[in-house]
C-alpha cells in the first residue's frame, strides 16, 4: 500500500511534454518522416461491393506494369485466420480475418495490393487489376444480419471463436444478479427507454500508416503507428508464419489514436512486402481510406431498464444492448461487455441487475476500439433513463444520482461477473469523490437557477442537462506493463519502457513517477518507448491503462533502483567503523543523505557502482500487473440554448468535473478531459458517416463528416478534484476514456430541459430536434 | 460535394502533363479552345486540386494573368478575377458596402486558409450550390465582366441563368455598385460546423426610404440548388415597412414558396424552415438597423 | 517536369517539379517534414504552410503555381536551436499532445499574428479554424495563440 504523500517534487507538476520540443520544431519523428532509399509504395485495392465472392483476380496486367515490384492477393498470401483486435492473448476476439480474403464483406474491404516504386505506378497499377465478384446479398443493419434466413456474412469453416457465425452472432452475453424480475414487480416506479448511436470515427489527423523495412541482420523492422506494438509483433508472426524473434515493431510519434490503432490492420502487409522483396515498403492511409477501411465506434442499440422505489432507490436494473460489429468481429465482445461492466455498477444500489446483448456482423465498414469502448454507447440510455426517473419520481434529477451513485468503500455485483469478454474481478471502491465532482458541477453550472426554467430568449430556450460516470483504470488480471530503468553515472537514468504515447503525454507522465521516487528532477529521466527489442512488454495504449499499471511498473522498478542507490550509498557514507542503517538514509534533491546531514550526490554514487567499487549496472525491471481497476469518476454538466424555429443548439457552457485519483501532470490531464469531451460533443451533435443503399460510405471525408474545429468549441470548464487511489502508483487511476461519455447523456437530458423532447439518437441534429419538437 | 474520385480513391494528380500560365487572357483563351475537354482553368486552384477528373491533363493558370486588384471606380468598386477571398475580405472599399456586409458574409466562407488560396473569380465561376459569396452578390447587384475575346459586362443572375454561362469565356472582374444612403444588406448561413458548407444560406438587400422599402432584393442558395432570387417574398416586400408582422408574413412566403430539396445533409422539408429563419433573422437585422439608426 | 524557384525558410531552392504536383508533395519529398499529411483535400490544416505571407493548406497548392513565393514552415521558425515564441507557447501551455496537428497550427499562427498583434479570442478561433484537432478540445491552442502574442509583443519591445 502506498503512503498518502502530498508534497510531491515533480508529480502533481504540469511539466512540459518530454517529446514536446521534436513536436513544436517539426522534427521528422512520424512513422512516415524518414525516407529509406528503395522504398516500395503499396496503394491497396478494396472492394465495391458489400457482400460477394471474389471469382477470378487477373493481376497480369498490374505486374507487368514497369515500376511493379509485387501484387499481393488470396492466391499469393498465408490463409491464416487471425484477429486484428490488439489485445492481449488469448485475444477475446474471433480469428475471423485473412490478410486477403477470397470473399469481400464490406464496401472498402481488402481485395489486393501493389508494391511499386512510385505512388502513381502503384494507383495505376491497382486501377489495372481485373475482378471478377459474384455478389450475393448483404446485410446492411442489425435488423437485417437478424432477420430469419439472413445472409452468412461468415460462412468459411476455418474461422475461430464465432459464437453463432450462422446468425451472425460474433458474440453473446448474458450476465445476471439478483432477480430482475421480482426487482421490477416491488418498484414503485419503471422507466424504460431505447438509444441508438451511429457510425463514427476517429479521425486522428494522422491516418493509419506503416513502413516496413529489413534490418541489416536480416530481421523484419515495422515502424509503424500504433497502440499496440507488442501485439503488432505477436499478430504479424502469427498471420505472416515467423517467429516472433524475427519482428521488430518501432512505435514512434502517432499521430493520435483513440483506439483505431489498437489495431494490426496494415503491419501484416507491408511486412510481406517487405521479406518478398527485401525492400522498405511505405503504406499511407488515404484519408477516405482511413474512413471507410480502418475502423469505426460500434453502432449499437441500448435498451435500459429502470426500476425505483418510491424514494429514489434504484431496486432493479436491465440493460441489453445490441452492437453492430460490421464485417470482421474485432473488438466485438469485449466493447459490448463494457457497455454493462463500466455503466451499471455506478448504480449499485440495485441488488437486481441483467446485462444481456448480441455483437452481430454486418456487411459494413468495421468497428474495432474506441475511446469509451461500449460505455460510450451504454451511458447514453443510462443516464437518460435516470433523468426519465427522476421526473417520474419528482426528484431533482443531480439528487437522484446523489443517493444512487457507488461510494468508496462499497462494491457491485457486476464487478466480479462481467469483465472485458469473461468474468471480471472482485472490487471494493477505495476512492471515490464523485460526491465532490457533483457538488461543484452543480454550483458552477449554476444548476438551481437554471434548470426546469426554460428561460426565453427571443426563440431560443435555455436547459442545463447532467449526467454521471465512471470507467476504470486497465484491464484487472489481464493488462501487464513493465519497466526497466538504468543509471548513468551523471545521476540521470534511462527509463525503458513498453507503454505506449500516442501523445497522451505517458512518456511524460510516467518519467514524472519515475523522477519522484528517484529524487530527481524530469530531465534526468530519459525516456524511451515502444520498441519490442529494446523496452520491456506493455499491452499498449488502452482501457486507460496506461498510468495505473505501466505507472506501478515504473514505480517499482524506481522504488527496486532507489533500493539500490541506498545500498550503495549507506556504504559510502559511512565513515569509520560506524555504519548507516540504509533505512534511514533519504533520496531527494539528486542527492542521498543521512538524518544529520552527511550527503552523496547521486552521480557519485553511480560512479561509484560503474568504476570504483564492486562494480555493477544500478538498474532493475519492474512489472505491473493489477488486481482491480479503480475508477475514475466524472460529472458532467452543460448549460444549452436550443432555437425553436431551427432546432439549431449552442452550448453555452459545459462544467466537467472528474476524480482521476492523484492527478500526475494537470495541465496534461485537463487535456486529455477536454479532447475527449470535443470528440463527445462532435459525436453527439455533429459526426455521422453515411452510407449508400448498397453499404457503400457517403462522406468519407473532413468536408462532409463533421468534426469539431476552433469554432465550435464551447466554454469548457475542467476541475480536477482532490483524491488518492490507495492501489495506484502515487494515488493515480486514469482519465483518458470518460471524458468522451459524458457529451451524449449531458445533452440529450439538457435538450429535455430546455424543449421536453427527449432525444434517442444521435447525432441530435438541428434537423432531428426541430422534428422532435413539432412532433410534440 | 463533387468529389470526383475514382471507385479505388486515387488521389495524386499525375495525369497531369501540362500546366501553362498564360500572361493576356486572350493566350488564356487560345489554350483552353485548343485543349477542350482536357483542359481546366485554375484559379486559387482549392476547387480543382480536390475535384480534378481524370481526363484533365492540362491546367491553365489563370493567376498568371495578375488580374487581383481591387479598384475603385465611377460605378462601384471592381474585383478583378484573381483577388483572393481573403484580399477581398480585407478590402476597405468594399467593408463600406452596406456597412461591412460583404466582409460579414466572407469570414462564414471556408477557413482563412481556404480564403488565402480561393479566388473570386473561381468563386462565382464554380457556381457551388452552396456557396457563400454567390447569393449576397446577387443582391447587391454584382455585375460580372467576361471576355471571350470582346469583353462584355452582365449581371451576375443572367451569368447563371444561362445555360452557356462561361462557356468559352473567362470571367475577369466583378463589380459591385457602390452603395448609396439607405442601402441595407445583411447575409445568414446555416451550416452544421462553423467552418462548413451552407445547409442553407440567405442574403437580403433592401434600400429603405421613409420607412419604407423601395428596392428589395432576396436570395437563397444552398437550397440545395444554386442561390437564386426569391421573387414572390421581393414582390411581397417592396414598398412596405419591416414591422415584425410583415417580416413575419414576408418570412412565410419564402417557406411557402422557395424550391428545396432532400440531400443527404439536410432534408427539402427542413430546408424550407431554414428559408423561413433565414429570411426572418435578415430582414430583422435590417430592422434593427433601421431603428438603431433613429 | 517543369523548373520552379522557391524561397523555403529564407533558402532560394530550385525544383524540378511534376505539373500536378502539390505543394505539400514537394515540400515533404524535399525533406520539411514538418508539413503533415492528413487529408489532401484542404480540410483539415495539418499541412499549412505559409505562402507569401499567408497560410494555405499546401495540399491543394499546385507547386507549380508557387514558382517564384517564399515558403514559412515550421522549421524555419526555430532559430539556431532557439525556439520561436510561437513555439515555445504551445509547449508551455500545454496544446501540443500528439503533435501532429502542430506545425500547421503554427503555421496559421504565425500568419494571424503578423498581421494582427493583439488577437482576442474569436480572432484566434477563426485565424485556426481551419486546423482541425483531435486530441485537445483546441482549449489550450486558443491559450498558447495568446501567450504567443504576448511574447510576440514584449520581444518586439
Amino acid at each position: 500500500m502506498n503512503e498518502r504523500k502530498r508534497d510531491f517534487a515533480t508529480v502533481g507538476k504540469s511539466e512540459l511534454k518530454v517529446d514536446g520540443r521534436g513536436l513544436v520544431t517539426g522534427k521528422p519523428l512520424f512513422t512516415a518522416d524518414i525516407d529509406l532509399p528503395d522504398t516500395l509504395y503499396v496503394k491497396i485495392l478494396g472492394s465495391p461491393h458489400a457482400h460477394a465472392k471474389i471469382v477470378s483476380i487477373d493481376t497480369s496486367a498490374a505486374e507487368a506494369m514497369p515500376g511493379v515490384a509485387l501484387v499481393l492477393t488470396h492466391k499469393n498470401t498465408p490463409s491464416t485466420r487471425y484477429t486484428t483486435a490488439g489485445q492481449g492473448f488469448p485475444e477475446p476476439s474471433p480469428y475471423d480475418t485473412r490478410m486477403f480474403d477470397t470473399k469481400v464483406r464490406f464496401v472498402g474491404d481488402r481485395v489486393a495490393a501493389v508494391a511499386a516504386d512510385t505512388r502513381e505506378i502503384a494507383e495505376a497499377a491497382v486501377k489495372a487489376i481485373r475482378v471478377t465478384y459474384e455478389k450475393l446479398p448483404a446485410v446492411l443493419s442489425i435488423d437485417e444480419s437478424q432477420a430469419e434466413n439472413a445472409p452468412v456474412v461468415h460462412d468459411e469453416d476455418d474461422s475461430k471463436g464465432i459464437y453463432d457465425a450462422k446468425r451472425n452472432i460474433v458474440a453473446n452475453i448474458d450476465i445476471l444478479a439478483g432477480d430482475v424480475e421480482r426487482g421490477f414487480a416491488e418498484s414503485d416506479v419503471i422507466v424504460e427507454t431505447t438509444c441508438e448511436t451511429q457510425y463514427a470515427q476517429h479521425t486522428p489527423i494522422e491516418p493509419h500508416v506503416v513502413l516496413s523495412y529489413l534490418a541489416p541482420d536480416d530481421r523484419l523492422v515495422l515502424r509503424t503507428s500504433t497502440q499496440v506494438p507488442f501485439h503488432v509483433r505477436r499478430i504479424v508472426a502469427y498471420a505472416l508464419g515467423i517467429p516472433v524473434h524475427q519482428i521488430r515493431v518501432i512505435k514512434p510519434r502517432v499521430g493520435g489514436g483513440f483506439g483505431t490503432k489498437q489495431e494490426i490492420l496494415l503491419e501484416g502487409v507491408a511486412g510481406l512486402v517487405t521479406l518478398r522483396t527485401r525492400r522498405p515498403a511505405l503504406i499511407e492511409m488515404t484519408r477516405e481510406e482511413e474512413f471507410v477501411s480502418s475502423r469505426t465506434r460500434h453502432p449499437m442499440r441500448v435498451r435500459v431498464k429502470l426500476g425505483a422505489r418510491k424514494d429514489g432507490i434504484l431496486n432493479a436494473l436491465e440493460m441489453e444492448g445490441i452492437s453492430n460489429t460490421g464485417a470482421y468481429g474485432s473488438h466485438g465482445l469485449t466493447v459490448l461487455s463494457n457497455t454493462g461492466s463500466k455503466t451499471l455498477p455506478l448504480y449499485n444500489k440495485a441488488p437486481n441487475v441483467h446485462f444481456y446483448g448480441k455483437a452481430v456482423y454486418t456487411n459494413l465498414p468495421v468497428p474495432g476500439a474506441y475511446r469509451g469502448y461500449g460505455a460510450t454507447q451504454g451511458y447514453f440510455p443510462l443516464e437518460v433513463a435516470m433523468d426519465e426517473l427522476a421526473e417520474k419520481l419528482n426528484i431533482d434529477p443531480v439528487k437522484l444520482r446523489r443517493i444512487n451513485h457507488i461510494r468508496a468503500g462499497e462494491t457491485s455485483p457486476i464487478f466480479v461477473k462481467l469483465g472485458e469478454g469473461r468474468e471480471g474481478v472482485e472490487q471494493i471502491i477505495e476512492s471515490c469523490e464523485l460526491e465532490k465532482c457533483i457538488d461543484i458541477g452543480t454550483e458552477r453550472i449554476g444548476w438551481a437557477q437554471k434548470h426546469g426554467k426554460k428561460i426565453r430568449e427571443g426563440s431560443w430556450v435555455h436547459g442545463v442537462g447532467m449526467s454521471v460516470h465512471m470507467q476504470g483504470s486497465g484491464i484487472p488480471e489481464i493488462d501487464m506493463g513493465a519497466a526497466t530503468i538504468k543509471m548513468n553515472e551523471d545521476g540521470s537514468f534511462n527509463l525503458l519502457i513498453g507503454a505506449t504515447d500516442l501523445g497522451t503525454g505517458s512518456d511524460t507522465i510516467l518519467g514524472q513517477i519515475a523522477a519522484e521516487v528517484l529524487g530527481v528532477p524530469l530531465e534526468k529521466i530519459i525516456v524511451y518507448s515502444s520498441d519490442t527489442d529494446l523496452t520491456p512488454f506493455d499491452v499498449g495504449a488502452y482501457a486507460s491503462s496506461t498510468t495505473y499499471v505501466s505507472g506501478t511498473a515504473v514505480k517499482r522498478a524506481a522504488e527496486k533502483v532507489r533500493e539500490q542507490i541506498i545500498d550503495v550509498a549507506s556504504e559510502m557514507l559511512a565513515s569509520g567503523m560506524l555504519n548507516i542503517d540504509p533505512s534511514q538514509l533519504t533520496v531527494a534533491d539528486e542527492q542521498v543523505r543521512t538524518p544529520d546531514g552527511k550527503s552523496v550526490t547521486l552521480a557519485k554514487v553511480c560512479e561509484q557502482a560503474m568504476y570504483i567499487k564492486d562494480q555493477f549496472q544500478i538498474g532493475a525491471t519492474a512489472s505491473g500487473l493489477m488486481h482491480q481497476s479503480p475508477p475514475p469518476f466524472m460529472a458532467s454538466f452543460a448549460e444549452i440554448a436550443v432555437d425553436t424555429e431551427t432546432g439549431e443548439l449552442k452550448i453555452l457552457n459545459y462544467v466537467v468535473v472528474a476524480d482521476c485519483g492523484t492527478v500526475i501532470n494537470p495541465k496534461m490531464a485537463e487535456g486529455q478531459v477536454e479532447g475527449a469531451v470535443a470528440n463527445g460533443i462532435g459525436y453527439a451533435l455533429t459526426e455521422e458517416m453515411q452510407f449508400s443503399p448498397t453499404g457503400g460510405v457517403r462522406n468519407p471525408n473532413l468536408f462532409d463528416y463533421k468534426i469539431l474545429g476552433m469554432l465550435d468549441m464551447p466554454p469548457l470548464d475542467v476541475v480536477l478534484v482532490d483524491s488518492y487511489e490507495p492501489t495506484g502508483p502515487l494515488g493515480a487511476k486514469s482519465i483518458a476514456e470518460i471524458g468522451i461519455n459524458a457529451p451524449l447523456p449531458t445533452l440529450a437530458n439538457a435538450i429535455y430541459d430546455a424543449i421536453g423532447v427527449r432525444l434517442t439518437r444521435t447525432p441530435f441534429t438541428p434537423e432531428k430536434i426541430l422534428a422532435a419538437l413539432r412532433e410534440q | 460535394m463533387r468529389q470526383v474520385r475514382s471507385k479505388e480513391g486515387i488521389v495524386s494528380r499525375s495525369q497531369v502533363t501540362n500546366y501553362v500560365r498564360p500572361s493576356t487572357p486572350d493566350e488564356a483563351l487560345a489554350l483552353l479552345r485548343k485543349s477542350g475537354k482536357s483542359a481546366r482553368y485554375v484559379a486559387g486552384g482549392a476547387d480543382v486540386a480536390r475535384t480534378l477528373p481524370s481526363d484533365v491533363t492540362t491546367l491553365i493558370d489563370l493567376c498568371a494573368l495578375k488580374l487581383s486588384s481591387i479598384e475603385e471606380g465611377p460605378e462601384g468598386i471592381v474585383i478583378n478575377a484573381t483577388a483572393t477571398l481573403n484580399e477581398v475580405l480585407e478590402n476597405e472599399s468594399l467593408a463600406r458596402v452596406c456597412d461591412g456586409i460583404i466582409p460579414e458574409m466572407m469570414r462564414k466562407v471556408g477557413s482563412p486558409l481556404l480564403r488565402n488560396l480561393a479566388t473570386i473569380g473561381g468563386a462565382l465561376a464554380s457556381a457551388h450550390s452552396w456557396s457563400d459569396v454567390i447569393p449576397l452578390f446577387l443582391v447587391l447587384d454584382a455585375k460580372v465582366t467576361l471576355f471571350d475575346g470582346e469583353s462584355r459586362t452582365l449581371d451576375l443572375s443572367d451569368l447563371y441563368a444561362s445555360r452557356e454561362g462561361l462557356v468559352d469565356s473567362i470571367l475577369t472582374s466583378v463589380m459591385i455598385p457602390a452603395s448609396r444612403a439607405g442601402d441595407y444588406a445583411t447575409f445568414h448561413k446555416f451550416s452544421r460546423t462553423g467552418c462548413d458548407i451552407a445547409l442553407l444560406n440567405c442574403a437580403c438587400y433592401a434600400h429603405v426610404d421613409g420607412g419604407r422599402c423601395t428596392e428589395v432584393r432576396i436570395a437563397a442558395g444552398g437550397t440545395p440548388r444554386l442561390a437564386a432570387r426569391l421573387p414572390h417574398v421581393e414582390e411581397a416586400l417592396r414598398g412596405e415597412g419591416l414591422s415584425d408582422e410583415t417580416i413575419e408574413k414576408v418570412a412565410h412566403i419564402a417557406q411557402d414558396t422557395a424550391q428545396t430539396a432532400d440531400d443527404r445533409r439536410a432534408s427539402g422539408e427542413y430546408r424550407k424552415q431554414l428559408v423561413y429563419a433565414g429570411v426572418k433573422r435578415c430582414l430583422r437585422e435590417i430592422a434593427e438597423k433601421l431603428e438603431g439608426e433613429r | 517536369m517543369i523548373n520552379i524557384t522557391l524561397t523555403i525558410n529564407g533558402e532560394k531552392r530550385q525544383f524540378a517539379v511534376s505539373p500536378g504536383e502539390t505543394l505539400l508533395e514537394l515540400l515533404r519529398r524535399e525533406g520539411y517534414k514538418s508539413v503533415k499529411k492528413g487529408c489532401e483535400s484542404g480540410d483539415c490544416g495539418a499541412c499549412t504552410v505559409v505562402l507569401n505571407g499567408r497560410a494555405v493548406t499546401s495540399c491543394i497548392v499546385f507547386a507549380a503555381k508557387a514558382d517564384g513565393g517564399t515558403v514559412l514552415t515550421a522549421e524555419g521558425l526555430e532559430s539556431g536551436g532557439v525556439l520561436h515564441p510561437i513555439q515555445e507557447a504551445f509547449l508551455e501551455e500545454g496544446a501540443v499532445q500528439c503533435g501532429y496537428c502542430t506545425p500547421g497550427m503554427e503555421m496559421a499562427t504565425y500568419d494571424l499574428l503578423s498581421h494582427n498583434p493583439d488577437p482576442s479570442a474569436q480572432e484566434i478561433k477563426e485565424a485556426l479554424s481551419g486546423n482541425l484537432c483531435r486530441c485537445t478540445g483546441y482549449v489550450k491552442q486558443v491559450k498558447a495563440v495568446k501567450t504567443a502574442a504576448k511574447k510576440l509583443t514584449k520581444e518586439a519591445k
